[in-house]
């Protein structure tokens, strides 16, 4: 175990892929780019573990046809992450990401893809979006959620929640809107998250101040370091540049912002991370909410409702409007008047 | 279904009941104060549908109490000390909520950490005993319900009396207390069972934890489309009709707790009301006595709770959660059902064993030079 060493947020700008002709070069400029800036936080900063932002290689584009989206998804491990993993091999260092990804043996589906790349240069951890845009109609995309049993027949239970133990600490991911969702990060914690790498992506809105307070809960909770690395700046036919907040932020163990980006462009967020300090609070009575959480209590009673069922098919609008009309009908939601 | 209404967090003073004979006095005199700082409300804001007070606020609190005396200080709920609450609810059509340590015949031997909400008929709305703390932690000495899980879901008419929740015309009502805030699954389970608006009857001391009980309470609102109205205490004090005990020599650690030489801001109150966005829209920043005053738009939370975007709380997956939650066990139930707490250091156990497991099972990994058959922590300060 390393006790203490630095971890990367590469708040990377992005090239969208606006046409379909154009995507293996955007994708190739945007992993240049991006391990161009983050060369100097592995080499002269000696970054361990760096991470970046949520479509990272292939931009979003609302405009995109779901054929389109398809065609734009790499396959985890592929060439893309072969490149990833040159450079990660290089500086044996551990490299973070998510892209938009097809599963070659399950071509009706594709998925919001977290992966960590290691010094071996392979892909060491593959994580799917549980909880994506999908099911407010904002993304053609899959969760292995909304295939849960032909998912977990395929790839098993434990495939859902994967965490990597590296000498930095045992690794896991949350993607964007997953952080919002404390059942993930607490479930991670208990298969032994200490650091959970974010790659996300974040647009100014009303709702900034209540993402900044739900990832330091996130960390609080959890007794872990949560690292989000947004995106600088996005460049495509439609997207304001800027129109991402980028702050790209590592909180602490103890629920503390360690280093936080202020706001938006092309940045690298360099901040310590203490193993050895988390894991010792780990070991301390007072106020342990993983080892105090009261899991068999709650384990019954979240099987007795259900909020956004399993098993929707791939999830669209209708997904979250009919949970919505289901909750009103069993009263779980009181409905407008 | 009244749309839009004042609620108030009752920032108070808390009176200690430390020695036993002083508890008619005191409790009443908490009363009273707290009543006069509620008709203050209704004269200088204009009426409040909503009234929330702090933990403990009737009798104070002291964690070195012997059981035996803790039975005889609680309080019932509803009892004769909750009468004048219960009244005030009924003469201004008005609910409110606080908490107190309560005891129950019912379970001889324990009391309980609790919560009441009395109604616009005066009647008792609500009673809910605080399920996270001491069982586990090992700074008290009160039962929680599930201490002792199969007979309280026995005695109280199923499971879902842990968790109650009650529907009036100013919304889905429902009560924790204080550290209950810190496990984001509390208030998911309240709102499975419908609650819209939480009372968090609190009493959260200055420590380096202030920022993230703050941090919780915004983040539990958020992530659950819900009012969340946090009272805290203002201040605390050792005193009795006026008397105020500052002969210091010879006391006690348990005088020492009870705010004799105590610092009598050692809350850092902050009490506040979070709307479903997770945003503060009434606050009392300080300590002291003072009033959190905000608009509940119960119209605006039920709207937000229907609309698609970025609603958490319908797009949560439960089915996959609760299975890994069984799996984990972190900390189980029934530990207290054979025998209730006798002395505060107990409990402890409970959480040591479960870290033990979980740096045996991986869950945790071991600092280095950690010996897992050594215990070496400290016991540390608690409120």
């Amino acid at each position: 175990m390393v006790k203490k060493y630095q971890l990367a947020c590469i708040q990377a700008s992005i090239e969208v892929i606006d046409d379909l002709a154009d995507r293996d070069a955007v994708i190739a400029r945007n992993v240049e780019r991006g391990l161009n800036i983050a060369e100097s936080a592995v080499v002269r900063d000696e970054a361990k573990v760096i991470v970046f932002p949520e479509a990272w290689l292939q931009g979003f584009n609302h405009t995109r046809s779901t054929t389109d989206w398809q065609n734009i998804c790499i396959e985890i491990p592929g060439p893309e992450t072969a490149k990833i993993g040159e450079f990660a091999k290089q500086h044996q260092i551990y490299v973070a990401a998510a892209a938009f990804e097809r599963d070659p043996g399950w071509p009706e589906v594709w998925f919001t893809t977290g992966f960590i790349v290691g010094p071996s240069g392979d892909v060491e951890l593959r994580y799917r979006k549980i909880h994506d845009h999908n099911v407010e109609g904002l993304i053609p995309s899959t969760s292995p959620a909304d295939v849960h049993s032909a998912y977990t027949k395929r790839y098993g239970e434990e495939s859902l929640f994967p965490v990597l133990d590296t000498p930095y600490g045992r690794l896991a991911m949350m993607i964007e809107h997953d952080m919002n969702f404390f059942e993930l990060s607490r479930v991670l914690t208990f298969h032994g998250a200490e650091i959970i790498l974010h790659p996300t992506a974040e647009d100014n809105g009303p709702m900034v101040q209540a993402l900044n307070q739900a990832r330091r809960s996130r960390a609080y909770e959890n007794f872990i370091y949560l690292a989000s690395a947004n995106a600088g700046s996005i460049a495509g036919k439609y997207t304001a540049a800027q129109a991402t907040r980028g702050g790209s932020t590592v909180i602490n163990y103890l629920g503390n912002v360690e280093s936080t980006i202020e706001g938006a462009g092309e940045s690298v967020l360099l901040t310590a991370i203490d193993l050895d300090r988390l894991r010792k609070r780990r070991t301390e009575v007072f106020m342990n909410y993983p080892a105090q959480v009261k899991s068999e209590l709650f384990g019954r009673e979240f099987s007795k409702q259900t909020f956004m069922k399993l098993d929707t098919g791939s999830g669209t609008r209708e997904t979250t409007q009919d949970t919505i009309e289901r909750l009103q009908e069993e009263g779980v939601f009181a409905p407008p008047q | 279904m009244i749309e839009k209404y004042t609620a108030v967090a009752v920032q108070t003073i808390i009176r200690h009941v430390r020695e036993p004979e002083w508890r008619e006095a005191v409790v009443r005199e908490n009363v009273n104060r707290y009543l006069s700082l509620m008709d203050y409300v209704s004269c200088r804001w204009g009426q409040a549908k909503l009234y929330v007070l702090p933990e403990f606020s009737l009798t104070g609190v002291e964690h070195v109490r012997s059981v035996e005396e803790w039975t005889q200080i609680a309080i019932r709920i509803p009892g004769p000390e909750l009468e004048p609450i219960a009244n005030f609810a009924k003469h201004n059509k008005a609910y409110v909520a606080g908490g107190t340590m309560e005891f129950d015949p019912a379970y001889p031997g324990r009391w309980f950490n609790s919560a009441y909400l009395f109604g616009p008929t005066g009647e008792l709305e609500l009673r809910y005993r605080k399920v996270n703390g001491a069982d586990v932690q090992g700074h008290a000495t009160y039962s929680t319900p599930t201490g002792l899980y199969d007979l309280y879901v026995k005695n109280e008419g199923g499971e879902n009396a842990v968790f109650p929740v009650v529907d009036t015309e100013i919304g889905r009502l429902a009560l924790i207390n204080c550290y209950d805030i810190n496990f984001p699954e509390m208030p998911r389970t309240f709102a499975q069972y419908g609650a819209e608006i939480l009372l968090h009857c609190t009493g959260e001391p200055y420590s380096p934890h202030r920022d993230s009980w703050e941090m919780s309470r915004r983040t539990r609102a958020y992530e659950n489309s819900m009012y969340v109205i946090s009272s805290n205490h203002g201040g605390y004090v050792a005193q009795v009709a006026g008397e105020v005990f500052t002969d210091s020599p010879g006391l006690n650690f348990q005088q020492r707790r009870s705010g004799e030489i105590a610092p009598m801001h050692r809350s850092h109150g902050g009490s506040e009301i979070v709307d479903f966005n997770g945003k503060i829209v009434g606050q009392a920043p300080n300590p002291g006595e003072a009033l959190a005053i905000g608009s509940i738009d119960l119209k605006a939370l039920r709207e937000r709770r229907a609309e698609v975007r970025g609603n958490i709380l319908a797009q949560s997956r439960t089915e996959i959660y609760a299975k890994e939650y069984a799996r984990n066990q972190g900390t189980g139930i029934n530990h207290w059902l054979d025998k209730p707490i006798a002395h505060k250091s107990e409990a402890r156990q409970n959480t040591e064993a479960v870290i033990d497991r979980y740096l045996k099972d991986g869950v945790y990994a071991a600092p280095e030079g950690y010996d897992l058959e050594i215990d070496t922590e400290q016991p540390t300060a608690l409120t």
